[in-house]
């Protein structure tokens, strides 16, 4: 479970979000979705550990992570998944893989298996094993970043635009893929600019506009896509 | 382990070319090959793995040779002890020069290590109490290794050593985070990599190297001079890195083979040496941005 309380962020003195406040059960999937420049990089950030809030707590699974550092969040449990580009191009396909399962460097055994396991569930990445990351495809490279923040048996991915760049096909094969992980139990929290693949997959969705929330509500039978698309397009007042 | 294999055939073929065909001559030059192998594959942690250019490696050298020179001068330590404690200044120094530098990133940061490196050299050339100023410190060889060709056994030993050391450094779990910053640091740390702590580590067992080499080169010259550690020197190691290809094992050795011994080779060379490597430099960054041990293993690849 993830929680955030009145979180401010920002660089040096400009500030870019204003009390953001919301949670993601356990085992649930929530997207934040917003146009360029509404604050949707920074709250990523901010979650990630790489921007650091001036106000507000983060708690995931009750124990607060805000201000331990990026690199302490992994082991917290909180993975990163960033856009499908970001892979580590020198390295092999199978060193990216394994380069996930940083922290646990004395569970062999666990990471051997668990390096089975996304190659069960990424085939294609198996194919291509020992390949530099750098020459996979965009759907490619988004599957070894889901499957590298696997490695790290998070409790919850936070995941940055998956469906950016890639071609619809593969964005469906991208969502297939996150429906299959939650229902193994995992919290996710989906930053988006495309609404329908957010709708699809996402129980709560919030919209961020000048870095506030400007709309949160269920997803559900009685959430009208209009009033979704005039929040996000500006034109709507909460 | 085929990798040390090599370096054993390779440290055994010199061995044997140097004694076997070559005089005092070539011996001389085998020794600064071993030195300068060392050198840059040291530099190639901290440059070619990590993605850090600095122009501050021969400092750290010019720190493990007087190191040594003012032991043996003010103590009478011998070699065995010099060796080691070269190794420790020179990397304690390595890792107080991170933690400024490593805020900086790009160019920035190659600056900051050229900056370090000319502090290191007026330090060695103007304090004349401490370090000797231009006329330096006069060295006594290795008791048991006088001689030039069990001296250069000496070196090549140690030289062996240091590059197992790096082969197994480079292929640790250490290894790969220092090339997932290199690729991407943020990615990196997201992943769950202290990247400031692997990146000074990096840095301080990188000058650790160069210190004992430092030890080696004062040794071997018998004397500590500032004029040795310029930032000509550092750029002639960053020459190496690059020609050999950076962030490959073999890279730098080859770098550093051929840059030591082509300019003594061709004796017309020497006088226009660092005109000839900076020749080289751009050829190979036009070229071959690889490095030789990167157009090798395309060849091989193909």
């Amino acid at each position: 479970m993830l929680e955030c309380k009145s979180i401010d962020a920002g660089y040096g003195k400009v500030q870019i979000l204003y009390g953001l406040d919301f949670t993601v059960p356990k085992g649930g999937l929530s997207a934040i979705l917003g146009g360029n420049g509404t604050g949707k990089s920074t709250a990523l950030k901010t979650l990630a550990g790489l921007v650091k809030p001036t106000r507000g707590e983060i708690l995931l699974d009750g124990k607060r992570i805000d201000g331990k550092g990026a690199h302490a969040m992994a082991a917290a449990g909180l993975c990163l998944v960033p856009q499908g580009k970001e892979v580590l191009g020198g390295l092999s396909v199978h060193e990216n893989i394994t380069v996930g399962a940083y922290h646990r460097r004395k569970d062999k055994p666990g990471i051997a298996e668990d390096v089975e396991m996304v190659y069960a569930e990424f085939p294609r990445l198996k194919a291509r094993y020992k390949a530099p990351a750098g020459l996979l495809s965009g759907g490619e490279r988004q599957m070894l970043s889901l499957g590298r923040a696997l490695m790290a048996r998070p409790s919850m991915l936070l995941l940055d635009e998956p469906s950016a760049a890639l071609a619809p096909k593969v964005v469906g094969e991208i969502s297939d893929i996150i429906r299959k992980l939650r229902a193994r139990g995992l919290t996710m929290l989906l930053v988006e600019q495309n609404v329908s693949m957010a709708l699809e997959l996402a129980d709560e969705v919030h919209i961020l506009r000048e870095g506030r929330f400007a709309y949160s509500r269920k997803n559900g039978p009685d959430l009208k896509v209009e009033e979704l698309r005039e929040f996000y397009l500006g034109k709507g007042q909460s | 382990m085929r990798a040390i294999f090599l370096i054993l055939v390779a440290a055994a073929t010199l061995a044997i070319v140097s004694t076997v065909f070559g005089g005092g001559y070539a011996i001389n030059i085998a020794i600064v090959v071993c030195i300068y192998v060392i050198l840059a594959s040291s530099l190639d942690i901290v440059m070619g793995w990590t993605g850090l250019f600095s122009f501050a490696h021969a400092a750290f050298l010019g720190i493990g040779a007087y190191t040594a020179a003012i032991l043996g001068r003010d103590f009478g330590t011998t070699f065995w002890l010099n060796l080691p404690l070269g190794m420790i200044v020179a990397g304690l120094f390595g890792f107080l020069l991170g933690l400024p530098l490593l805020r900086a990133q790009g160019h920035f940061l190659a600056i900051m290590t050229i900056a370090f490196q000319t502090i290191v050299y007026l330090v060695l050339s103007q304090w004349t109490d401490f370090t000797g100023g231009q006329y330096g410190i006069e060295v006594e060889p290795v008791a048991g290794f006088t001689t030039l060709s069990s001296y250069f056994y000496l070196v090549l030993v140690i030289a062996v050593i240091c590059l197992i050391a790096i082969r197994f450094l480079t292929q640790s779990r250490l290894g790969d985070a220092l090339q997932a910053i290199r690729d991407d640091e943020t990615l990196a740390r997201t992943i769950g990599m202290n990247t400031k702590a692997v990146k000074l580590v990096a840095l301080a067992i990188s000058s650790a190297f160069a210190g004992g080499a430092g030890v080696l080169l004062a040794y071997h010259i018998r004397g500590v001079t500032p004029d040795d550690y310029t930032v000509l020197a550092s750029a002639s190691i960053v020459a190496m890195v690059v020609l050999g290809g950076r962030g490959r094992f073999w890279g730098p050795v080859l770098g550093a083979v051929l840059l030591t011994a082509l300019p003594e080779m061709l004796s017309i060379l020497t006088d226009y040496k660092h005109i000839f490597y900076g020749g080289v430099l751009i050829l190979v960054t036009m070229f071959a941005p690889q490095g030789l041990a990167g157009k090798f293993s395309r060849w091989r690849a193909r």
